[in-house]
């Protein structure tokens, strides 16, 4: 047993390099990840090229030998000098992404057929195949251009709520929510769900109705969310300053995960009921005849598909139009950080719902929040901006002074898959029948997914369900828009 | 640099942990004076000055620990004997100083109140609290430990209680609570005095190839901005590892700097680079001020991180950066052993050698795993030897190695001094969207001759572009390059900030 320590930081070890490795996590990216190297307090710089030496030992090939994403700040910086620094001017326009083949794209070819396609491998498209493969499905392929956490399910605060608007959402939030509380052990993997609530603040009285109509619905679903004031929100969370604070709603059963293993999880379980998971192969075009998608071309090669899914989040869009389909879906770009791990002083998730705000702790003691930026222009932008740390930064020292001491360890960001109204767009395509959509979740499909795929599975396994009928691409033609408000930034 | 710095070694074994007394001249070695009578403390290689009482003390643990003029908390307490800083996340393992240049992280403790300081970085200062993190019991000891030995696989989180949801949620509670080694820092925070400004040119570290480029875009008519980290400018320059040469260049650039146009800020960490809205933002942090400066073009001259060498035990303290040491020893007269072994095939390991013995270690052996030393480089050298395990409680007492042939040898030692090769700084020129390329020394800027870099308005120059050899003549071609290129047209400062930032 090799416990030489490689990461000082996080304890990781040899072994835990090989462990990993056996896992499949053969590139720098999902080897961090895996093993939490790299994650610490010196964010890689005394063992990243340890890993990249395991990896160059153990047939990586070299072009994916290269650092992993660098996470600004080079060195913790505390909250209160960020807060202090005048947040630069918004980005104009954003840079094209790169569309080159990645380095790790394995050199055989994509299987010739398969039952389903499904493009994206996040946590919709392998908790649909996962899901798919339960109820009898196996000839399932899903592909994805990046490593498996290299979208927004890779990317977000890991927040699964109830506390919704509409009818729709706070179900399948409660679904999700107990789904995540069995999770470890349906899955065998931890997904560290923490049930310390969501704390909603309002500051303007405009919204102050709307929160109570949403706590009206969230009793007769018979969720335990309450109205609470500022003191008692300062109650809640010890050194809170509410100052300000019109209107609060707390539901303790409300919380958060680390999202990452859910992905591992459904991946794993997927794959040993044979579904093929390819993740570093992209999408080139989708064959459409006769109102029908025939098959799916890929860099690796062609495959003849049944049913084709689009689950590819805020690269929905680009998929969909692939086929020759419009979908009305924006992404754009929402930037997040994590500070250095604390122990716990943070329960429930806390958001100013009309500032745009959120932050909660994470298991590994992080504070990890964002702020959603009025200014973002429309594009998939991955990059981390010193506007976004600064009035995050002003945003959080105000509603939590303490955090002022607290030290930003690095700063990422993803794209929301934003549609017209806020609610997702499942189901058949007009034009293209067996084309399944599964997106526009708008910065909570994360939460919705244990919930959604469980139900899209039956659903396409012949049961009836009125999610798919309702929530089509069809209803922006018909004029029947939902309206969820309860959006973070 | 400061004059008398970099002189040759004083070529007399000195006992141990030198004392400094004179404050005047803390950085330098000649500063020392040999003590009379000393007294062993906490580990047998540790002895302390029992002369009359310093007037400037901190507390570790309740303890008080003498503090000299110019010393980190991290000098302070290696003077005293202390060696483990605090325990490791997972394990609860001891954990010492490595780098001792604020890059690895592992001396991280709580200082008055605040958690996650870099003990090798933070001036210590008289009444200073400082506390070990992530200790679970009585001082050095530590009852988490157990979970080292109760995990012999490894900890696979992953994978932990899994199976029954009961346990699974007390695993989340417990988890959580173990999840961090520092805690909430006490007290309001103070918002600090950010300095906008804005440059043609800025420069990224004030080694011998940043220093070469301020000079070159000073002569360029640029006015750079040079931000140093460190309290010393020079590199290895100022830390004696740079030849005759390279230090007079150093030493004359340093004096000239100013008449020329230019600028050099030491004890500023640059903690980030963005370049947003077709700006570039330089963000830097001193010790009681920030520096957010707009600028036109950039020089990353960030030089290289210490790297670790991994073998079983080779987290234990005691283990350090060899550069580190002789730092440690040049600036503030603190050498916490008196038998070495120096593990490292890069060319600064003989120097490490040679450096720790005329501090008064004994050099038990050079192990050269690589074979790429020269032979007859060092008494103790032995090519192709390479350290296979470190065994020790809470620090270090012994390296096993292994030879060419497979032989195994054990060498009892008290410190361990690392001289791998230094891995290029490249973060920053990376988080500004440079290509790099893998090298045997880590990844590396690439550049062209100019020193270029694949981003148009930032240039780097020296060990960061992934040779070491040349710093002065490639600090040279990227400072000029950068004064050369026209700037942009003028922005409004950088957005947001007082009209005085803005040109």
């Amino acid at each position: 047993m090799d416990k030489t320590v490689v990461c000082a930081c996080e304890d990781v070890t040899r072994h835990d390099l090989e462990t990993a490795a056996g896992a499949g996590m053969r590139d720098i990216e999902s080897l961090k990840r895996y093993t939490g190297l790299g994650t610490g307090a010196c964010q890689g710089k005394s063992c990243m090229l340890e890993a990249i030496r395991f990896l160059e030992r153990t047939g990586t090939p070299r072009g994916a030998l290269v650092p992993f994403t660098t996470r600004p700040p080079l060195q913790p910086i505390p909250f209160s000098e960020l807060a202090a620094t005048d947040p630069p001017e918004p980005e104009r326009d954003v840079p094209p992404e790169s569309t080159a083949p990645h380095p790790m794209r394995p050199s055989e070819p994509v299987p010739a057929r398969a039952e389903i396609v499904i493009v994206g491998a996040g946590i919709m498209g392998l908790g649909l195949a996962y899901q798919l493969s339960k109820l009898g499905a196996t000839r399932i392929v899903v592909l994805d251009k990046g490593y498996l956490l290299d979208g927004a399910s890779g990317r977000n605060g890991g927040g699964v709520r109830a506390q919704f608007s509409t009818s729709l959402n706070i179900e399948l939030g409660r679904e999700s929510q107990r789904m995540c509380a069995a999770f470890a052990q349906e899955m065998g993997i931890n997904v560290w769900w923490r049930p310390g609530g969501y704390l909603f603040l309002v500051r303007k009285p405009a919204t102050v109705p709307q929160l109570e109509a949403s706590v009206a619905l969230h009793r007769a679903h018979g969720l335990r969310t309450r109205l609470v004031d500022a003191r008692e929100a300062e109650r809640i969370v010890p050194g809170l300053d509410a100052t300000g604070v019109l209107a609060a709603t707390c539901n303790p059963d409300d919380g958060v995960v680390f999202p990452w293993p859910f992905l591992w999880g459904y991946a794993d379980q997927a794959t040993r009921r044979g579904v093929r998971v390819e993740p570093f192969t992209r999408v080139a075009g989708i064959d459409v005849r006769g109102g029908r998608a025939r098959a799916v071309m890929t860099d690796r090669g062609e495959i003849r598909a049944e049913t084709v899914v689009v689950a590819a989040g805020a690269w929905s869009r680009d998929v969909a139009a692939l086929a020759g389909v419009k979908l009305p879906n924006v992404p754009c770009r929402h930037e997040i950080c994590a500070s250095e791990a604390l122990k716990p002083f943070v329960d429930p998730l806390v958001s100013e719902l009309d500032g745009g705000l959120y932050f909660s702790q994470s298991m590994r003691g992080e504070i990890i929040g964002g702020l959603g930026d009025p200014a973002e222009p429309e594009g998939i932008n991955h990059r981390g901006s010193l506007r976004f740390l600064s009035r995050y930064a002003r945003a959080l020292t105000r509603l939590m002074p303490a955090t002022g001491k607290v030290k930003l360890l690095r700063q990422w960001a993803g794209c929301y898959d934003y549609t017209p109204d806020h609610a997702p767009i499942l189901g058949r395509t007009p034009g293209v029948e067996n084309l399944l959509q599964l997106s526009g979740f708008v910065g909570h499909g994360f939460m919705m997914a244990p919930a959604v795929t469980r139900r899209m599975a039956a659903w396409m396994s012949g049961a009836r369900d009125e999610l798919f009928e309702r929530y089509t691409l069809r209803r922006f033609a018909e004029g029947r828009l939902e309206a969820e408000k309860m959006i973070i930034g | 640099m400061r004059r008398g710095a970099s002189r040759g070694e004083p070529g007399r074994r000195r006992p141990l942990s030198v004392p400094v007394r004179a404050g005047l001249c803390y950085h330098s070695r000649h500063a020392g004076r040999r003590t009379a009578s000393k007294h062993a403390r906490r580990t047998e290689a540790r002895v302390v000055s029992p002369q009359t009482p310093l007037p400037m003390r901190l507390l570790f643990e309740g303890r008080e620990v003498e503090v000299r003029p110019g010393d980190t908390v991290a000098a302070a307490l290696l003077r005293a004997g202390e060696t483990v800083f605090s325990r490791s996340l997972k394990y609860h393992r001891p954990r010492g100083a490595f780098c001792l240049s604020g890059t690895c992280t592992r001396c991280s403790m709580r200082v008055d109140g605040e958690p996650n300081v870099a003990a090798c970085l933070v001036p210590a200062r008289d009444g200073m609290r400082v506390e070990r993190q992530n200790a679970c019991g009585p001082d050095a000891h530590d009852l988490l430990r157990i979970v080292d030995r109760a995990y012999r696989q490894g900890l696979d989180y992953h994978h932990l209680m899994t199976h029954v949801r009961l346990l699974n949620r007390a695993a989340v509670e417990v988890a959580r609570r173990m999840g961090a080694t520092g805690r909430l820092a006490d007290g309001a925070a103070v918002f600090p005095r950010i300095i906008p400004d804005r440059r043609a040119v800025v420069i990224i570290g004030g080694g011998p190839a940043g220093l070469a480029a301020a000079k070159a875009a000073a002569l360029g008519g640029a006015r750079p901005l040079v931000f140093e980290a460190r309290a010393e400018a020079g590199g290895r320059a100022a830390d004696g590892l740079a030849d005759e040469a390279t230090r007079e260049a150093v030493e004359a650039i340093l004096r000239d700097l100013p008449k020329l146009g230019g600028e050099l800020v030491t004890g500023a960490t640059v903690a980030g680079l963005w370049n947003e809205a077709g700006r570039r933002v330089v963000f830097a942090r001193g010790e009681d001020r920030g520096w957010l400066v707009g600028a036109d073009r950039v020089v990353v001259a960030t030089g290289g991180m210490e790297q670790p060498m991994p073998f079983e035990g080779g987290d234990l303290p005691g283990i350090v950066a060899g550069r580190g040491l002789l730092r440690l020893a040049r600036r503030h007269g603190v050498v916490p052993g008196r038998r070495a072994v120096v593990a490292g095939s890069d060319a600064d390991a003989p120097r490490v050698a040679a450096g720790l013995r005329a501090h008064g270690v004994e050099v038990v052996a050079l192990l050269d795993p690589d074979a790429r030393l020269p032979a007859g480089c060092d008494e103790a050298h032995r090519p192709g030897w390479r350290p296979v395990r470190a065994t020790g409680g809470l620090q270090v007492e012994a390296i096993d190695a292994e030879g060419p042939d497979g032989t195994a040898a054990s060498f009892t030692c008290d410190l361990a001094a690392i001289v791998t090769e230094p891995a290029p700084a490249f973060e920053l020129a990376a988080q500004a969207g440079a290509s790099t390329a893998y090298r045997p020394a880590g990844f590396a800027v690439e550049t062209d001759a100019e020193g270029r870099t694949s981003v148009d308005w930032l240039f780097a120059a020296g060990r960061v572009t992934g040779d070491p050899t040349r710093p002065l003549e490639s600090g040279r071609r990227a400072g000029h390059a950068a004064a050369l290129l026209p700037s942009a047209p003028p922005a409004a400062g950088v957005a947001g900030s007082d009209s005085r930032g803005a040109e």
